[in-house]
């Protein structure tokens, strides 16, 4: 497992083998957060990008 | 050995599926951020990860269309191909080419205008469905019920982008059981299907909408529909959406970037390792 903690409420997270770009919702606040990096035991987290306008198909 | 790019711009459930699927088979799968790229039109000063067949997982609609279609140009294979999710990707052209294969679909128009759509609704009758020509997850699928309503959905669209006044308009199709179908198809194969239930007070069965699956058995009916649906379009990797009425079924949608999140831990079918091995066998 790897530690992150959310941008949006503080809460603290667990990952299992992270990938940069993965999105990922926050347990405690529900906020969809997006891994920005992956170093050896700490990702760094952001809020997810809103919905585009073409998104899906 | 094989190498799989695999492009997108976000990494979802189903593309981490992908990555431990690939992982699980010993499969060298190269993760490709579209937000990375370029690509020169005119020539070959690209900055993309080599592989030897692409898949294609962009969100992003037109970037994902685009970045398939230069990496055809140059000769590399890329799934789904151009000419497959062209057509997926607009409703319109998917109705068309469903037409001309013959296989049912809910009796849908086309107007440009605001007016000619209220026409339509004359003919076909309320309540109908407006659907944007491109986009996903149910979003801004209006249902109209009578002539007011019709006219302000229809005149809140003009203050849109231009492809929201293509006024695509589909008969409304009574769904049994307020349910429809999603079967998953790689090749010639209808690997899985799921039934998608509407959620509380929603006609919409969109999983991002609050519809919750249940396991679908792959009947004779819904696998010959399925593989209809996908040689009408050709060679490639589908989530086609099917409706049933009370006396036949009709196929809806047909999809090219299929999202399966839901379908994997209901079924228990590896999609994900399909589509891994799909790939594997256009380069073998």
């Amino acid at each position: 497992m790897v530690k992150g903690k959310c941008p949006e409420c503080g809460a603290n997270l667990d990952l299992e083998d992270p990938v940069v770009r993965e999105i990922v919702e926050c347990p405690d606040c529900g906020a969809e957060l997006e891994v920005v990096s992956v170093e050896k035991n700490k990702v760094s987290l952001k809020a997810a990008e809103i919905e585009g306008e073409d998104w899906g198909e | 050995m094989k190498t799989i790019g695999m492009i997108s711009d976000r990494v979802r459930w189903d593309e981490k599926a992908l990555i431990e699927a690939a992982k699980r088979k010993n499969i060298k799968l190269v993760l490709i951020d579209g937000k990375d790229i370029f690509l020169e039109a005119t020539g070959n000063f690209d900055r993309i990860p080599e592989a030897d067949i692409y898949l294609q997982r962009m969100v992003s609609t037109f970037k994902g269309l685009y970045i398939t279609k230069i990496l055809e140009s140059k000769g590399k294979p890329v799934v789904n191909s151009y000419a497959v999710s062209s057509v997926c990707a607009d409703k319109l052209l998917t109705t068309l080419a469903l037409r001309k294969a013959g296989i049912p679909s809910p009796r849908t128009f086309v107007a440009f205008d605001v007016d000619a759509a209220l026409d339509i609704l004359e003919e076909l009758g309320y309540p109908a469905i407006i659907k944007p020509v491109f986009g996903s997850w149910g979003r801004l699928i209006a249902p109209l019920k009578d002539p007011q309503s019709a006219k302000a959905i229809l005149e809140s669209r003009e203050s849109m982008g231009a492809l929201y006044q293509i006024y695509y308009i589909q008969e409304f199709v009574d769904k049994r059981n307020n349910r429809d179908i999603r079967s998953f198809v790689i090749g010639d194969k209808v690997v899985a299907a799921i039934y998608r239930i509407a959620g509380q007070d929603e006609w919409r069965t969109n999983t991002a909408l609050g519809g919750k699956a249940e396991l679908c058995p792959v009947t004779p009916e819904i696998e010959d529909l399925s593989l209809k649906a996908a040689r009408a379009l050709g060679e490639g990797v589908y989530g086609v959406d099917i409706l049933e009425t009370s006396n036949s079924m009709l196929v809806n949608e047909v999809n090219h970037t299929m999202e399966y999140h839901t379908t994997v831990p209901l079924t228990g079918v590896d999609i994900p390792g399909m589509l891994i091995d799909y790939c594997l066998e256009i380069v073998k």
